[in-house]
């Protein structure tokens, strides 16, 4: 049974015609499985490993060396809170304390209801608007924990 | 007013609204650069870019022209150009500004820089968390294929180019340019022996120009006003004008456009509107997390090069991370040590152990249990990765903390003794 299908499989392709050596698509299609599956499974990589003829070992080895790439699941809204020093310093601090006491939420875990997961990361270039988070794709700044709660309150809908 | 922002490059571009879009950059002088470099001799705009004393705004401020010129002219000779826009230098947020609202700029310049330096493919290696800004890298450069500007045949002349957009993925190392080859290649992001210079072997082995994102920017005004103009805007032997991120306790955290080897002093207190809060000025981190900390009587200083090399510090990515009396010096080299101890891709030993000797060290600084011959391990431990790397990163550790360390020696020991005055 084939496991890329559809949309992605022909992003797949894409990407591969874009460079001189297929093998330099590997993140880019890292990233698709992982927008399009939510996590990069086993019988992905068995698939990219045919598919771009790499073994499985050396996929799982840049998997593990990229820190945005993973292989379970993370939450529907994903926040990567920056722990380096501007936002750390300017109230980043505070914004890792609060979502424990009100969401029960901790570094590298899920609310139980899979809505939320959060990793500190390093600096994410929003250090003019420190404390900052990036939560999927966009980037929140100047935040409190009241703000913070705002944005979290309309993302839960 | 007006006559001040002539003198700039980025920042009477910013404030034009939708500059993103091509018809606005064009209706403001966009591609107007390509138009006539095309129409020059290719060794012509390599002179003018030597003239500008332009130098590399990823970190390292090496001369542009220099670069450009090691790189084989022969044309069937198959050759890369690289922009780095990876962005990950703690502190640093600039090239943001010129990807997200400046695309057109970017790409112009690339055009630019591949046509002199007869180059048919580039890549732009963007951070993996900025998926937002390389969708409008992607948008613009559809936009520039459309109008003959990136593509095949450009403007009806013999040159050929295009440009791809490729993410990282979260990891600091691949900032470094031959780590970042590594990653564009499918890779773990491990930096390569050098020699071979990228210009003699890089990506997929062949001929390779990498410069920063800020860098490529500003060709295109070096073409329109010559190279001598962006020269005069600067201080000797740096060119042009530079994007100062600064963050931290300022009342006005942003970027400033200012002359290279503007004051920092200056540039705290007069653009970025001096300490909140009315609080000291205690210390100051002048180009990004790895360049050696400057305390608040150190800071009469001109931002360039050469001055903050001579100061034991560096230019780096221009990013001024400002502390107050409040900050803790101890906290920062919790921070600093937790980063590099992450981030050490693991290849040379000297960085593996003596980032992970440090971190417990800083460790036991924090349970308390230290003394001050610990404090006295780290600055030696940092001193001992000097040198002893594959890559810049093994320096940047030892420099960054052992400074640190150094310079606020008396406050981590305050804080240990604050222990004994409680027991
Ligand atoms: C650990 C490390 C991280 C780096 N990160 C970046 C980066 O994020 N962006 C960048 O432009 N240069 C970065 N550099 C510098 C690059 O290696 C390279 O010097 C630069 O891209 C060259 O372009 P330039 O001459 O235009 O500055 C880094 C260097 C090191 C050692
Ligand atoms: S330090 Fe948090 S975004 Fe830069």
């Amino acid at each position: 049974m084939k496991f890329l299908t559809g949309e992605t499989e022909k992003t797949i392709k894409e990407l591969m015609g874009k460079y001189e050596d297929p093998r330099s698509a590997l993140l880019p299609i890292l990233h698709t499985v992982q927008r399009d599956y939510g996590y990069i499974s086993k019988e992905a990589i068995e698939e990219i490993s045919e598919i771009l003829d790499i073994p499985k070992v050396e996929i799982k080895g840049v998997i593990t060396f990229y820190s945005m790439l993973r292989e379970k699941p993370a939450g529907k809204y994903h926040i990567q809170l920056c722990r380096n020093v501007a936002c750390y310093l300017n109230g980043g601090k505070e914004l890792v304390e609060f979502l424990e006491k009100e969401y029960g939420l901790k570094p590298g875990t899920f609310t139980d209801n899979m809505k939320f997961s959060l990793s500190l990361v390093e600096c994410i270039g929003q250090c003019e608007i420190a404390p900052a988070v990036q939560i999927n794709d966009k980037f929140y700044g100047n935040l409190t924990p009241k703000k913070l709660k705002e944005i979290l309150s309309k993302l839960e809908g | 007013m007006t006559e001040k922002l002539e003198n700039k490059i980025f920042e009477p571009l910013f404030s034009i609204e939708g500059i993103e879009n091509i018809e606005v950059y064009e209706e403001h002088g966009g591609y107007k650069a390509l138009r006539e470099a095309l129409k020059m001799k290719r060794d012509e705009i390599i002179e003018e870019v030597k003239n500008s004393n332009l130098r590399g705004r990823g970190g390292a401020g090496f001369p542009a022209g220099m670069k450009w010129s090691f790189m084989p002219m022969d044309d069937k000779i198959e050759k890369f150009l690289i922009v780095n826009a990876d962005e990950g230098e703690p502190g640093t947020f600039k090239d943001k500004y010129i990807l997200s609202r400046l695309p057109h700029l970017l790409i112009e310049g690339m055009a630019i820089t591949a046509y002199a330096v007869g180059i048919k493919k580039g890549y732009i290696y963007i951070r993996g968390e900025y998926e937002e800004y390389a969708r409008i890298l992607e948008k613009a450069i559809e936009e520039a294929r459309r109008k003959k500007y990136i593509g095949k045949n450009i403007l009806g002349e013999k040159f050929t180019f295009n440009i791809v957009v490729h993410r990282g993925a979260g990891a600091y190392i691949c900032g470094e340019e031959t780590a970042l080859i590594e990653s564009l290649e499918g890779k773990r992001g491990h930096p390569r022996l050098k020699p071979p210079f990228p210009a003699n072997a890089g990506l997929y082995g062949k001929p390779t120009l990498i410069n920063n994102v800020e860098t490529i920017a500003s060709i295109p005004a070096i073409i329109k006003n010559k190279g001598f103009w962006f020269a005069s805007l600067g201080s000797q032997k740096n060119g042009g004008t530079r994007l100062f991120g600064v963050s931290g306790k300022v009342n006005s955290p942003g970027i400033y456009e200012l002359p290279m080897g503007t004051n920092l002093k200056e540039i705290i207190y007069n653009y970025a509107g001096g300490i909140k809060k009315d609080k000291k000025l205690k210390a100051v981190i002048p180009g990004g997390i790895s360049a050696p900390i400057l305390k608040a009587d150190e800071i009469d200083i001109p931002m360039d090069f050469d001055s903050l090399m001579k100061a034991g510090s560096m230019l780096g990515s221009g990013a001024i991370m400002v502390f107050d009396e409040d900050d803790s010096m101890l906290e920062v080299l919790r921070i600093m040590i937790n980063f590099y101890h992450h981030e050490s891709c693991g290849q040379c030993a000297p960085c593996r152990y003596g980032t992970d000797v440090i971190k417990k060290l800083v460790d036991k600084i924090l349970n308390k249990e230290a003394t001050e011959e610990d404090i006295d391990l780290i600055i030696q431990t940092a001193q001992s990765i000097i040198g002893k790397t594959i890559c810049p990163f093994g320096d940047a550790v030892g420099m960054a903390v052992g400074t640190l360390v150094r310079k606020f020696k008396d406050e981590i020991l305050d804080f240990l003794r604050e222990e004994n005055a409680e027991s």
